[in-house]
C-alpha cells in the first residue's frame, strides 16, 4: 500500500515537473557520435532556459518520416523535429508558421539564399536550416597517384564528363582499386549528372515535369554506360550494396556522396583521400540540400518551439553546432569559418555550391520529387536492368510526375 | 541381413558417429552467426578488408567498450528485460487460459473465436500502426512500458501451439477430476498447466525471443530515452548515410546472450523424451 | 441454475482476457483498417474522401502490386516446403537425447534469435557480389565470381534459402514437441513387429504428427506471406523489383508513398488471401 502511495506521488511530481514546459523533440540520428553532441547543446539550453525541460526522442533516419507521419496522424507532433528536405515538403501543410514570432526579412537574411526555397512558402516560414549539404566526389588519393592520374585542383580545370571517364578508366586499370566509382543510390546524387547537363525535373512554373528532354535522355544513357562498363558496381543499385563501404576498403577509386560524410571518414587510416570538384558537362552543378529543424501547428508549445529553433540556427549556437558535427552552416555569417583538418574539402564543396544555378534548390523543394524519389530510382534501376530503355524511362517518369502535380 | 542384435560397443560407436555428423552440420549452419560473433572482436578498419576474413586478425575489446557507451546502456538493457519477462508471463497465463477453453469445451463461437486467433497474425503489424497508435493514445498507453507489455503479450501463435498440446491431453483426466469435484479453475491450474510444462516452456522461450528483439511496438509507443529498449537504441547504429558495424555487431552479440541463457534453462523442459510419459497419464 | 449458467459461462471466462487484448490492440485497428480501405486519404489531413471501392478498383491495374503479389505466391510455396521437410528432418534426427543432438539443436535453433536486420547483414556478408565471402573464395580458386544478389533468379534463391535458415530452428522446436507427445511404446512394438525405420515412419511418426505439421503449415504460411524484413536488409526488394514482396509493397505504399488509405486496400487483400488459405488447410486436414 505504502509503495502504491509512493508511486503515485511520483506520479505527480512527473507531471507537474512536464507541466513546467516540457519541449518535445524528435531527432534523427546519423551516427552515435551525433548523439552526444546535441545532448551537449540540450543542457546548454535547459540551462538558459531554466523553466523548460527538453524532452528528446531519438529515432534512426530509417525511422523518422514514419515516425512524425504516425505522430501527426495521431494529433500528437512533437514541438520540434529535425528534418531533411523530403520531409519539410511533405509536412508543409502542418509546420508551424514561425513568422508569427519573428520578423520575417531579418529572420530569413540570415541564412543562405540555397536553402530560402526549403523553408519560405511565402507568407509563411516552415522551418529553418541547421546546415547545407552537398554533393561531391571523395576519391582515394593512393589509387590516383598509383595509376599517375591527376585530379583537377580547382574550380578552373574541373574535368569534362568525358574526361572524367576517361580517368575512371585509367584508375581501374592500373591501381590497386578494383572499382572506378561507388555511387549512393538515391534519385538525389543521379540529379547531380541531370543539372550538370542542363536538364531538370520541374520547370520554372513548379507545376509541369520537363525531365523527359535531351539533356535527361544524356544524363541516364551516361549514367548507364557507367555501369554497363563496369565503373560502378551492379550490386549498389541492384541488391542494396553499401557505397560507402566499398569506398571505405579502399576498392573503390571514388564515391559520389556529399560532404556529410567528412566527420565518418576521418577514421579511416587505410588510405589518403580527398575531395574533387565535381565534373562539369554543360554546366557546372551540385545540389544543394540540408538538414532543418521545423515545428508543427497543434504542438503543446508553440511558442516555446519558435524560441529553441530561433537559438539552435543562431550564430552564436549554430557556428560551434556546425564545427562539432563537422557540417557546412547554413548561416551567412558561416563565411570562411575555418574547422582545422577539412578546409580543403570543405573549399571544394563550397565552390560547388556557389556555381550552382537555383533552379536546382526549387526542383528538391517540390513535394513532388519527395513523393516521386523512390519511383525515380526504381524506374532508373529498370533501365540499368535493360528492362527499358532510358527514354522509356523519363517518359514515365515524367507521366507519373505530371499525374501527381495534377 | 543377420538379425544379431547390435553390441553395445557398436551402438556406442554409431551414436558416436551420429553426434560427431549432426554438430558437423550445426556448425556448417552456424557460419553466419559465427562470422558475426568473430566479427565484433574486430577492429573496425579490418571489417572491411578484402577478401573478407573470418577469424580477426587483430582482436580487440573495443567494440563492446563503445556499445556500452550507446546512450544509456544499462536503462536500455532493464528496460528491454522487464518488458520481455514480464509480457511473457502474461502471455504464459491469458494465452494458456484461452488455449485451455479452446481445446476442451465446447461453446457457441468457438471456431469463430479460434479464427479470430488466427487472423490476428495474419495482418502485418506495420500495416495498422496507425490505428495502433490512436488506440494507445487514448487508453494513455503511449510512452509508457505497459504500453509494449500487454498489446503484443496475446501472442496468436501462442494460443494456437498451446491449444494443440492441451488438444492431445486425454479428456478422461479431465473427467475424473470433475468427479472428485475439481473446480474448472482448479482443473486448469492443477492439471492442465501441470502437464503442459513442455509446451508452456516453448512458447516462454519464443515469446521472450520475440519481445526481446521486438522494434515495431517501442518504435510506435516508446519517445522518451528512459524507456527506450536495446532495439531502439540498435537501430540508431543505422544512420543516414552509413552504419556503425562494428559497434552494432558487438551489440548484438550482447543482446544475443540473455536468449541464449533463456533457451539453455528451459530446452530441457521441452526436449527430454521424458516429459511426454506424463501427458499419457 | 445458477451453477449451470456458472458452467456456461466458464469457457468464455478462459478466453476473457486473452479476446480482450486481441480486440482491444489488434482487432479494433484492423476494422479502422478496413474502414480506411474505403477512402482516399493521407496522413495529415486524414481520411478525405469516401471512393467505396475504389482502392480496390486501382488495385486490379496496380502493376507493382501485382507483380509482388505474384512474387509472394512463388516465394510462400516453396519456402513452406522447404521449411516443413527440413524442420521435420531436423527434428526427427535430433529427438534423441545426447550431448551432441543437444549441442545441434541449440545451434539450429540460434538463427531464431537473430533479429532480421542481423541475418540479412551476415547473408550480405557471404553472399554479396562484390564484397562478399563466397565470391572472394570463388575467385581465388580461380573461377568467375557468381551474380548471387544482382541476377534475378540469384536473389530470389538467396532470399528463399536466408528466410528458410532463419525460421527452421523454430518449426524444429514445435515438431520436436509434437514427436514427444507420441508414445514410445508404439516405436517399441513397431520394433518388435519387425518395422524398419522408414517404415516407422510413414506408419507411425507421419500420422500421429499430423495435427503439428498442420499448425506448422499454417504458421510457415501465414509467417512467409510477412516475410519483408530480412529481405530488406538482404537485397532492398532488388534487383529491380524482383525479390520485393506483397508487405513490402504495402510498407511503401503506406510511409514511402504517404497513401495510407490505398496500403490499406492491399492489406484486407492480404487479409482475405490468408484467412483463404488457412481455412483451405484447416478443412483439408478435416480438423475438428
Amino acid at each position: 500500500m505504502r509503495k502504491v502511495r509512493l508511486l503515485a506521488l511520483v506520479l505527480l511530481l512527473c507531471s507537474l515537473a512536464s507541466a513546467k514546459g516540457t519541449l518535445q523533440m524528435v531527432w534523427f540520428t546519423e551516427a552515435p557520435t551525433e548523439q552526444a553532441i546535441f545532448e551537449k547543446y540540450v543542457r546548454m539550453y535547459e540551462a538558459a532556459n531554466p523553466d523548460t525541460k527538453v524532452e528528446v526522442t531519438y529515432v534512426p533516419f530509417q525511422q523518422l518520416t514514419q515516425k512524425l507521419q504516425l505522430m501527426v496522424a495521431g494529433n500528437t507532433p512533437p514541438d520540434v523535429a529535425r528534418v531533411v528536405t523530403a520531409n519539410i515538403a511533405e509536412f508543409e501543410p502542418v509546420a508551424l508558421d514561425l513568422s508569427a514570432y519573428v520578423d520575417s526579412a531579418s529572420f530569413l537574411n540570415q541564412f543562405l539564399p540555397s536553402q530560402i526555397p526549403y523553408i519560405y512558402r511565402k507568407p509563411r516560414i516552415i522551418g529553418a536550416p541547421l546546415d547545407v549539404t552537398a554533393n561531391g566526389i571523395f576519391y582515394n588519393k593512393d589509387c590516383f597517384n598509383e595509376a599517375g592520374v591527376k585530379v583537377p585542383t580547382n574550380s578552373l580545370n574541373v574535368w569534362t564528363w568525358e574526361q572524367w571517364r576517361e580517368a575512371m578508366n585509367k584508375v581501374r586499370n592500373n591501381s590497386k582499386c578494383r572499382f572506378a566509382l561507388s555511387y549512393d543510390f538515391t534519385t538525389h546524387r543521379f540529379s547531380t549528372l541531370l543539372y550538370q547537363a542542363g536538364g531538370r525535373f520541374i520547370d520554372d512554373s513548379g507545376k509541369k515535369f520537363v525531365v523527359d528532354s535531351t539533356q535527361g535522355l544524356r544524363t541516364l544513357t551516361f549514367f548507364a554506360d557507367l555501369f554497363k562498363d563496369g565503373f560502378i558496381p551492379k550490386g549498389q543499385w541492384l541488391s542494396n550494396d553499401d557505397p560507402s563501404t566499398l569506398f571505405r576498403s579502399g576498392q573503390a577509386a571514388m564515391y559520389m556522396s556529399g560532404n556529410w560524410n567528412l566527420a565518418q571518414f576521418s577514421q579511416i587510416k587505410n588510405f589518403n583521400w580527398g575531395v574533387m570538384p565535381l565534373p562539369r558537362d554543360k554546366f557546372r552543378s551540385t545540389v544543394p540540400g540540408g538538414k532543418f529543424v521545423m515545428g508543427f501547428r497543434g504542438s503543446k508549445n508553440p511558442e516555446e518551439a519558435a524560441k529553441f529553433i530561433q537559438w539552435i540556427t543562431s550564430k552564436e549556437v549554430n557556428l560551434p553546432f556546425s564545427k562539432d558535427n563537422m557540417v557546412l552552416s547554413a548561416r551567412k555569417d558561416a563565411k570562411g569559418m575555418k574547422y582545422g583538418q577539412f578546409d580543403d574539402a570543405i573549399a571544394v564543396f563550397q565552390s560547388d555550391l556557389s556555381v550552382t544555378p537555383a533552379y536546382v534548390g526549387k526542383d528538391w523543394s517540390n513535394p513532388a520529387i519527395a513523393r516521386l524519389n523512390t519511383f525515380i530510382r526504381g524506374e532508373i534501376v529498370k533501365v540499368l536492368l535493360g528492362q527499358q530503355t532510358p527514354k522509356q524511362a523519363l517518359e514515365t517518369i515524367q507521366a507519373e510526375g505530371n499525374k501527381i502535380l495534377r | 541381413m543377420v538379425s544379431t542384435p547390435p553390441t553395445r560397443k557398436r551402438l556406442q560407436n554409431r551414436r558416436f558417429l551420429r553426434d560427431a555428423l549432426v554438430i558437423l552440420l550445426a556448425v556448417f549452419f552456424l557460419v553466419p552467426v559465427i562470422w558475426v560473433v568473430l566479427s565484433s572482436f574486430k577492429p573496425n578498419a579490418e571489417l572491411y578488408v578484402v577478401p573478407p576474413s573470418l577469424l580477426p586478425k587483430e582482436p580487440t575489446l573495443e567494440n563492446y567498450r563503445m556499445a556500452f557507451t550507446v546512450g544509456h546502456f544499462a536503462t536500455y538493457t532493464w528496460n528491454s528485460f522487464f518488458v520481455a519477462t514480464v509480457s511473457t508471463l502474461i502471455a504464459l497465463l491469458t494465452n494458456s487460459m484461452a488455449a485451455f477453453a479452446l481445446a476442451k469445451y465446447r461453446f457457441v463461437g468457438r471456431q469463430a473465436l479460434f479464427l479470430l486467433t488466427l487472423a490476428t497474425i495474419m495482418i502485418p503489424l506495420q500495416v495498422i500502426m496507425v490505428p495502433i497508435f490512436l488506440v494507445l493514445r487514448n487508453l494513455g498507453l503511449t510512452d509508457s512500458l505497459w504500453g509494449i507489455i500487454i498489446p503484443p503479450a496475446a501472442t496468436p501463435t501462442g494460443v494456437f501451439l498451446l491449444r494443440q498440446y492441451i488438444l492431445s491431453i486425454p479428456d478422461e483426466i479431465l473427467e475424473s477430476a470433475r468427479m472428485d469435484g475439481a473446480s474448472e479453475w482448479g482443473i486448469y491450474w492443477r492439471i492442465i498447466l501441470p502437464l503442459s510444462v513442455p509446451a508452456l516452456a516453448t512458447l516462454a522461450i519464443f515469446s521472450f525471443t520475440w519481445r526481446w528483439n521486438d522494434f515495431i511496438w517501442p518504435f510506435v509507443v516508446i519517445s522518451s530515452e528512459q524507456k527506450a529498449t536495446l532495439q531502439l537504441a540498435l537501430a540508431r547504429l543505422v544512420g543516414q548515410f552509413g552504419v556503425d558495424w562494428s559497434t552494432l555487431l558487438a551489440a548484438t552479440v550482447i543482446t544475443l546472450l540473455p536468449m541464449l541463457i533463456v533457451f539453455l534453462l528451459l530446452q530441457h523442459y521441452f526436449l527430454s523424451n521424458l516429459t511426454a510419459g506424463s501427458v499419457k497419464g | 441454475m445458477g451453477h449451470k449458467l456458472g458452467k456456461l459461462l466458464t469457457p468464455y471466462l478462459f478466453v476473457a482476457p486473452n479476446t480482450l487484448i486481441f480486440g482491444i490492440f489488434v482487432v479494433l485497428p484492423m476494422a479502422y483498417g478496413l474502414v480506411y480501405s474505403f477512402y482516399r486519404g493521407n496522413f495529415i489531413g486524414g481520411l478525405q474522401q469516401f471512393v467505396g471501392l475504389g482502392n480496390y478498383q486501382q488495385l486490379l491495374q496496380d502493376r507493382a502490386f501485382l507483380t509482388s503479389l505474384s512474387h509472394t505466391f512463388v516465394y510462400v510455396v516453396l519456402v513452406v516446403c522447404l521449411v516443413v521437410v527440413l524442420s521435420l528432418a531436423l527434428a526427427i534426427a535430433l529427438r534423441a537425447t545426447s550431448l551432441g543432438t543437444a549441442l545441434a539443436r541449440i545451434g539450429f535453433y540460434l538463427p531464431v534469435i537473430l533479429s532480421p536486420v542481423v541475418v540479412g547483414v551476415a547473408w550480405r556478408w557471404m553472399f554479396s557480389s562484390d564484397l562478399g565471402v563466397i565470391n572472394a573464395v570463388l575467385s581465388s580458386l580461380g573461377q568467375s565470381p557468381i551474380p548471387w544478389l544482382t541476377d534475378i533468379n540469384w536473389a530470389r534463391a538467396v532470399v528463399i534459402l536466408a528466410s528458410v535458415w532463419s525460421m527452421v530452428g523454430f518449426y524444429m522446436v514445435i515438431f520436436i514437441g509434437g514427436l514427444n507427445t507420441i508414445p514410445a511404446e508404439l516405436y517399441q512394438a513397431a520394433e518388435v513387429d519387425g518395422a524398419n525405420p522408414r517404415q516407422q515412419f510413414w506408419q507411425i511418426t507421419l500420422p500421429l504428427l499430423t495435427p503439428t505439421t498442420l499448425m506448422v503449415t499454417i504458421l510457415a504460411t501465414i509467417n512467409s506471406f510477412k516475410a519483408f524484413e530480412i529481405i530488406l536488409v538482404l537485397t532492398n526488394g532488388g534487383p529491380g523489383d524482383a525479390t520485393r514482396l506483397l508487405v513490402q509493397n504495402i510498407y511503401q505504399t503506406a510511409f514511402e508513398g504517404a497513401n495510407p488509405t490505398y496500403a490499406s486496400a492491399q492489406s484486407v487483400v492480404l487479409f482475405g488471401i490468408l484467412m483463404l488459405l488457412t481455412l483451405v488447410q484447416l478443412r483439408i486436414s478435416r480438423e475438428d
